[in-house]
């Protein structure tokens, strides 16, 4: 059995986002579904650990859907994006796919839409599950080489991942060169064969072109394959060919529900910290250590006892905060959960946190 | 005789300080408005109580996390803290 998919759902509306987690819950292959409110926490859960979709809204309050796509397609090239949106305008759409989105819908509104949301998500996830390139969906770049070489085409095969563009030189089947970044010849080849996603197209012929590469194509292909199988214990599916993203163990403990991020500090070492999906990571360890520093010097002055936890609530988002020895852990909960519910699950990860 | 001495000597006890029961509030700059506590605890307590409250919200606005309401709890007393317009109203809850 493969790894569980994660899917990322951003959207401004609290409802919207349950609804989705309700819905994508009950798909066959069971992903683990995620919700961001703002699209700083989106990013922020993005780069705590690795996801196989995102699901974003355009209209948000201050960072909009354009901006998140913007700086998704720069830091997470491999990842597949829908739009997802109430805008059913053609500029929005076409300036949507222009950014590299895989799909633009509207928000489902009739238990027909809902169907239709539903069957596209899951086909963009076993899609990327199976890798494959924009324009030739389910081929993978091998795939694409052997079929150009098999039926001896003279082409030029242009691959683009993320800012990545790597190039493949075929004469009459016969592979002669290829160039990614400052790479040339086989290494090029065999950096541009392990891309598991992005996009494709073919380009004319170029017949003067110095070869470089002096092996088979089906030899150059076989030496590739055993590579990439060597890599395969280290790479991420989906992750367009990037080394696999080490997955915090706090990652584990932000499964508990409403918790939105999470992040552990040393007191008196506020730059020392860690976090998972935390939008401002470094003032709120310093917030974080030295407000346990100051209710723990106060409980001294008051001989009120052992500091056990703080429970704080605001408009955006409540916040737990608790300690252990020199370490504090400092826990974001999604809105509206009440003191009692923060207290409980602030309790329950700290004990799972300790052990 | 000697030995039971020995056990029911109170001369290291620590002394056991009454906890504070009650609520006040406190202005923007710290100053205490209205209070329900007994005369018994110092001004200073309740002053210091006051400020690390009020710099704790302040601190967290800083962070980016405007938080209205803070509930600190010790093994031995519950503070509980509302921002309110203009200042803090503070309630004090020993727990034994």
């Amino acid at each position: 059995m493969g790894p569980q998919h994660k899917i990322l759902v951003l959207d401004d509306d609290d409802s919207f986002l349950e609804l989705c987690r309700e819905l994508l819950s009950t798909l066959p292959m069971k992903p683990e579904v995620r919700t961001a409110s703002s699209g700083a926490h989106a990013i922020a859960l993005l780069e705590a650990e690795p996801y196989s979709l995102l699901l974003t809204d355009l209209r948000m309050p201050n960072m909009d859907g354009f901006q998140v796509l913007a700086i998704v397609r720069r830091r997470f090239p491999g990842l597949r994006t829908v739009v997802m949106t109430g805008v059913a305008e053609d500029a929005y759409r076409t300036r949507a796919y222009a950014m590299g989105i895989d799909l633009y819908l509207e928000k489902p509104k009739t238990p027909q839409d809902i169907k239709m949301f539903v069957d596209c998500v899951e086909s963009l996830v076993v899609r990327e599950e199976q890798g494959g390139f924009r324009g030739v969906q389910n081929k993978t770049i091998t795939d694409i080489v052997q079929m150009e070489s098999l039926s001896q085409s003279s082409v030029t095969l242009k691959f683009t991942n993320g800012p990545f563009v790597g190039k493949i030189w075929l004469v009459n089947g016969d592979l002669i060169d290829a160039e990614m970044g400052e790479l040339v010849g086989e290494d090029a080849f065999k950096k541009v064969i392990s891309w598991k996603s992005g996009t494709f197209e073919s380009l004319p012929a170029d017949p003067e072109r110095a070869r470089r590469i002096m092996n088979s194509v089906q030899g150059l292909l076989l030496d590739s394959a055993q590579m990439l199988d060597e890599m395969a214990a280290g790479e991420v599916p989906g992750s367009g060919g990037a080394k696999a993203q080490a997955v915090s163990p706090l990652a584990g403990l932000a499964r508990n529900p409403g918790v939105e991020f999470l992040l552990t500090v040393p007191l008196g070492k506020a730059k020392e910290f860690e976090h998972y999906g935390c939008e401002t990571p470094d003032k709120t360890a310093a917030w974080a250590a030295s407000t346990v520093e100051r209710f723990n010097q106060l409980g001294d002055k008051l001989k009120a006892g052992t500091f056990q936890q703080i429970v704080a609530s605001g408009s955006q988002r409540g916040v737990g905060l608790a300690s252990k020895g020199e370490k504090v852990l400092c826990v974001g909960f999604q809105r509206g959960k009440t003191a009692a519910q923060i207290l409980e699950t602030l309790k329950t990860i700290a004990a799972q946190w300790v052990s | 005789m000697g030995l039971l001495d020995f056990f029911s000597s109170k001369k290291d006890a620590p002394l056991l300080d009454r906890l504070p029961s009650g609520s006040f509030t406190v202005d923007r700059e710290g100053n205490v408005l209205t209070s329900t506590l007994p005369r018994s605890v110092p001004e200073a307590s309740v002053r210091e109580i006051g400020r690390t409250v009020m710099d704790a919200m302040s601190a967290a606005r800083d962070a980016n996390l405007p938080l209205g309401e803070f509930t600190i709890h010790y093994s031995a007393l519950r503070i509980t803290a509302r921002e309110q317009r203009g200042g803090v109203m503070i309630f004090l809850a020993p727990l034994h």
